[in-house]
């Protein structure tokens, strides 16, 4: 994905900002997408500080720890926030929202996408996000997520068997892997 | 920007795992003991309720109605808000063939158990439907008149915090005609009696007890409600509390218009931790109001948040339902979460009230409901149960719990059987055995438990072995003859309370200390014969 597909309309009235990502790709945002972003906000306002006159399209703000392809999903996350980030208040709405969660890519972009996000500080992308990773493990087994998350199991075998029986409630149920 | 799944840092994976459901949280905690520990922590439990709390699909509800059916009997409507929760529906039927629910508190439930060969005395039990456990309440004498029961646990933030705080539960009976309230605390173990004002009538329904910030409540035909304060280090208080200013007097006797009747209704109840009151004036309209208090100690003050004419609710799906809505209508209850919804009974149906899309729609039926006088149909219980508040699961711990407890065998334990004893010694558990080995010739092994984490999980080890024909009797040299020749009669009577290398034997109707260091036996009395 490049840049210039995320590059807004030109005759757009409204400020932009431009963002340097860390394979030094320049992005130029709305400033109202770009404000979505608590460190870019921070970063912005701490320059609006310094020098008054530096202000608007000049300033290149430097992001060493996010990609451009991140970047561009994020952004374009942002863009259809408004209708997404609503709380679902029935099921089929919840179910709807499931779907588009899953959408979103491999558990591996959702890592880069979450990691982005928190160094962003972009608090309804992290949110969303994380639901939809957490969306991939629920009601799987525990031997499905260790081998979701790479993870080697350090209990031992009476140790795990106890925990089991403590709580068999819980391993009821659990969907096909 | 080397980050992937393995490697997430821990804050970032408690913002995932605490968006599953409770079943996958819990069964995430024998992923790894990283994992487990993360999961365990108190940091994690308030992330969980915060989470709850912004969510209303993180926070599934149960809700449980009892009513009487068209056979006069009471009969119980579990209703889960998410299919996740089936099991639990289940368990809470399975549960009421042997026990009366009572009243819920969060992710609690309190029951009744009256025992067949014990009329005059009721057995309450709490109830964790999550993990199926129960503890039992001391047994207290069967009122002799007409009770309401309430219940409430400790359930404020501090104590998520740390899990090891005890679990304290206060038991509210409300003896209606004689107005006083007999109050059980587990800390004490105690009961004491309170009285109230004797004007402050319980509404009939709803009559169960609304917990709320360490209060419990019950609301007045009059809109007041009576309150017990019943975390207070000064002892336990009863107060008033006034009902909204804007509150329209009900009519208690339904009105008859035609063949149509009409009867006003109230409800009480908490949505997302806010103390809620709502009425219903057939005629008119429906009102809500939210409490404000300013101390957490039932100061404060009603404000109003709905107020709703009838005839401006609309029905998409069940249009019938217009027809009906000037019937006898109660409030089962608010939505725990969801603040724009009621839920009410309307003759046999459970119907959702939107109060902000001014909707009315079906719900649910009452199965076998008593179509014919709506007044029975008046559920006589409320309650609900939220399993996803608090920190239960994880304080309510199984081991405070569990009352029985299947502690393995030793390996060397011989399964032909023989005799044996368990007994303590010096503060250690300890069994022995004698084995029937006739051929090799009788052992005695004495094991003792080494428990590692004081829940029972241990093992055994074997402290002595010794084989019968190397003990020796010097007072008595006879003894020994006994032994191997009749050995049925020889049996472990008890271990040494200090000394563990003492046991006592039974052996031909004498009490018989065998030093198992010494190797010795002597005769330490007799058996009188009777």
């Amino acid at each position: 994905m490049s840049n210039t597909s995320e590059n807004p309309n030109p005759s757009s009235s409204s400020a932009k900002i431009t963002l340097k990502t860390s394979d030094n790709e320049l992005f130029e945002v709305e400033e109202a997408v770009a404000m979505k972003f608590c460190t870019v906000k921070q970063y912005f306002e701490d320059e609006k500080d310094n020098d008054v006159a530096a202000r608007g399209s000049s300033t290149v703000i430097p992001l060493p720890n996010v990609h451009s392809a991140v970047l561009a999903r994020l952004i374009s996350y942002c863009k259809k926030l408004p209708q997404s980030n609503a709380v679902a208040d029935n099921h089929e709405e919840e179910e709807t929202k499931k779907k588009e969660r899953k959408q979103y890519g491999t558990p591996g972009d959702l890592v880069d996408l979450i990691s982005a996000a928190n160094y962003l500080d972009f608090k309804e992308g992290l949110e969303f996000f994380n639901q939809a990773l957490a969306d991939h493990i629920q009601n799987k087994s525990v031997e499905y997520v260790r081998k979701f998350f790479g993870i080697k199991g350090d209990f031992e075998p009476h140790e795990e068997e106890k925990y089991r029986e403590e709580y068999a409630w819980a391993f009821e149920g659990v969907d096909e892997d | 920007m080397a980050m992937s799944l393995n490697n997430l840092p821990d804050f970032l994976l408690t913002e995932i795992l605490l968006r599953l459901p409770l079943k996958s949280r819990v069964q995430c905690k024998g992923v790894s003991k990283h994992w487990c520990s993360l999961i365990s922590t108190p940091y994690f439990t308030r992330s969980v309720v915060r989470h709850c709390h912004t969510n209303p699909h993180a926070q599934p509800f149960i809700m449980i109605l009892e009513y009487k059916d068209k056979y006069l009997s009471n009969r119980l409507l579990v209703i889960n808000s998410e299919p996740e929760l089936k099991f639990l529906t289940a368990y809470i039927y399975k549960l009421r063939k042997q026990l009366w629910l009572e009243a819920s508190c969060n992710d609690l439930l309190l029951c009744l158990a009256e025992h067949r060969f014990d009329g005059n005395r009721c057995y309450y039990y709490v109830i964790n439907p999550i993990t199926k456990q129960g503890l039992a309440l001391p047994p207290i004498p069967k009122p002799q008149s007409f009770t309401i029961t309430g219940f409430i646990y400790n359930n404020s933030d501090n104590d998520i915090v740390d899990k090891q705080v005890s679990f304290s539960y206060r038991l509210v009976m409300l003896k209606v005609g004689a107005s006083e309230a007999h109050i059980f605390s587990s800390d004490t173990g105690k009961w004491s009696v309170v009285g109230y004002s004797k004007e402050f009538q319980v509404a009939c329904f709803p009559s169960s007890a609304v917990p709320y910030k360490g209060l419990l409540l019950w609301c007045g035909t009059n809109g007041s409600l009576l309150a017990f304060d019943l975390y207070n280090s000064a002892g336990n208080r009863c107060f008033e509390i006034e009902p909204p200013i804007e509150w329209e007097q009900l009519m208690e006797q339904p009105i008859e218009r035609g063949l149509m009747k009409f009867i006003d209704c109230l409800g009480l109840g908490v949505c997302q931790g806010c103390l809620k009151i709502c009425q219903i004036l057939v005629q008119s309209h429906i009102c809500v109001w939210e409490f404000k208090d300013y101390d957490n100690k039932g100061g404060g003050e009603w404000c109003l948040q709905h107020k709703v004419s009838l005839k401006e609710f609309v029905s998409e799906k069940s249009l019938w339902l217009l027809l009906t809505q000037s019937f006898f209508i109660t409030v089962i209850g608010f939505h725990p979460i969801n603040g724009d919804i009621l839920y009410l009974g309307i003759r046999s149906k459970v119907l959702i009230c939107n109060l902000g899309r001014k909707t009315l729609e079906l719900y649910c039926d009452f199965p076998e409901a008593n179509h014919y006088s709506a007044s029975l149909l008046f559920p006589r219980k409320a309650c609900f149960f939220c399993p996803g508040t608090g920190g239960r699961l994880l304080a309510f711990d199984p081991y405070i719990a569990r009352s029985c407890r299947l502690i393995g065998k030793p390996i060397e334990y011989e399964s032909l059987g023989g005799t044996d004893c368990v007994g303590v010694c010096q503060g250690c558990l300890r069994i022995c055995q004698i084995s029937l080995w006739f051929r090799l010739g009788s052992v005695l092994r004495v094991w003792e438990f080494e428990d590692y984490d004081n829940g029972g999980g241990g093992q055994w080890f074997l402290e002595h072995e010794v084989f019968f024909n190397q003990l020796v009797s010097k007072k008595s040299p006879w003894l020994t003859q006994y032994v191997p020749l009749k050995f049925p009669f020889v049996t472990v009577l008890a271990f040494h309370p200090n000394d563990g290398d003492i046991l006592y034997l039974v052996i031909e109707m004498k009490v018989v200390l065998c030093n198992l260091r010494s190797k010795t036996m002597e005769v330490f009395c007799d058996i009188p014969r009777l």
